[in-house]
């Protein structure tokens, strides 16, 4: 349990680490992007934490970087098969940067530093909450572009899940009075920076924290 | 020295094998919804027709009005560029889309119509004053080779 709270909270790829920024801002600008995302960045991070970390005791010290991404390029290419048999529409809005997950370091750096030194359980927790603490910052940064950019909230999710889903649409904001700079590039970055700092002051000023005495090594200083 | 060799040849079996796997599952959907998109860029380019036959022949459809339809895939800056080109009575190009493409997120993939009106200069005005954009002279060139192929390809 502690492994998946540390790795959700304190090490939160996004916010802990700043991990994973470019799939981060570049498909936060709908609730539907983010979630298609996140759910392919997590069959990533546990498909990958979990092999590797069976297999650790094979994967020779000094080619362990081409094995872990020999298996990441796996589970992406997987997913990007998966996403276009099944969610073709959304394949079409974010395939792009499916494919580029390959490069994110938020899932080498969690492999590199947790899952091939870790049993596959522990390595599963350690994937689970990094997947969750990515997904949460990826939907709190979609929520906020989307309900600004577009002045809707869940619009276009039947994409991901099904017909049932096209009336979850919020209405927002009237045409007009929307905020086209949080859809763009720049407003990507002042969202993530205003919610960045959020984080950090409501994390300070929780002193009772007690993950952050957890003993332990601090896996940071091995990700650079 | 053999044994990384002998691991890397085995973890690149698994992962052969998960690949092939997944390959093998998801083929036929994809495939369907493929030509599904591109029926729907074709609707978008001559408007209906009346086919039930959704199988191009050798790349080529001919439609009742005499228009064809003509696609076909040109080398991009990342992989196959899938190019659909409809040409009206006198073999003129009425228009052009991209069916699917690998190119780079924000900067070649402007030849999407979803993403940007660059493709819709097709058909518009000649192929040789069609722009090229910055950035992405590949691409843009590679689309408008492909283009050309399609056309000779067809007189």
């Amino acid at each position: 349990m502690g492994t998946l709270k540390s790795a959700a909270l304190r090490h939160n790829p996004a916010w802990g680490q700043l991990l994973g920024l470019c799939p981060l801002l570049a498909v936060s600008n709908s609730m539907v992007n983010a979630l298609g995302m996140a759910a392919a960045s997590s069959f990533v991070m546990l498909g990958s934490s979990f092999t590797i970390s069976t297999i650790r005791a094979w994967i020779p010290h000094h080619v362990r970087l081409p094995c872990f991404v020999l298996v990441i390029a796996t589970f992406t290419t997987c997913a990007v098969m998966l996403l276009e048999a099944f969610a073709f529409d959304l394949y079409l809005r974010i395939a792009l940067f499916i494919q580029i997950i390959v490069s994110n370091c938020m899932i080498l750096g969690r492999i590199e530093a947790f899952a091939s030194r870790q049993p596959p359980g522990q390595a599963l927790l350690d994937a689970l909450g990094t997947a969750i603490g990515f997904a949460c910052a990826l939907l709190a940064l979609g929520a906020v572009r989307e309900s600004l950019g577009h002045g809707t909230l869940f619009a276009g999710m039947e994409l991901l899940l099904g017909g049932a889903a096209s009336e979850w649409q919020i209405d927002l904001l009237p045409e007009g009075r929307r905020l086209i700079v949080a859809l763009l590039p720049p407003g990507a970055f002042i969202i993530a920076g205003l919610l960045l700092g959020t984080g950090q002051a409501l994390a300070r000023s929780d002193k009772t924290d007690h993950e952050s005495r957890e003993t332990g090594p601090d896996l940071r200083e091995v990700e650079g | 020295m053999l044994k990384p060799l002998v691991s890397l040849v085995g973890i690149s079996l698994v992962c052969a094998v998960l690949l092939a796997t997944t390959r093998t599952q998801t083929a036929d959907s994809i495939h369907r919804n493929r030509e599904a998109q591109t029926w729907r860029l074709a609707f978008d380019l001559v408007g209906a027709f009346a086919t039930t036959n959704l199988d191009f022949a050798s790349d080529v459809l001919i439609l009742e009005s005499g228009r064809r339809l003509v696609r076909g895939t040109v080398a991009g800056y990342a992989g196959d560029i899938g190019l659909l080109a409809a040409l009206d009575e006198q073999q003129r190009l009425i228009g052009v889309r991209v069916t699917r493409h690998n190119e780079t997120p924000g900067l070649g993939d402007f030849i999407d119509v979803q993403r940007n009106p660059w493709i819709l200069q097709f058909g518009q005005r000649p192929l040789a004053s069609v722009d090229s954009v910055t950035g992405a002279t590949i691409t843009s060139l590679a689309v408008k080779r492909g283009v050309r192929q399609l056309l000779a390809g067809e007189q």
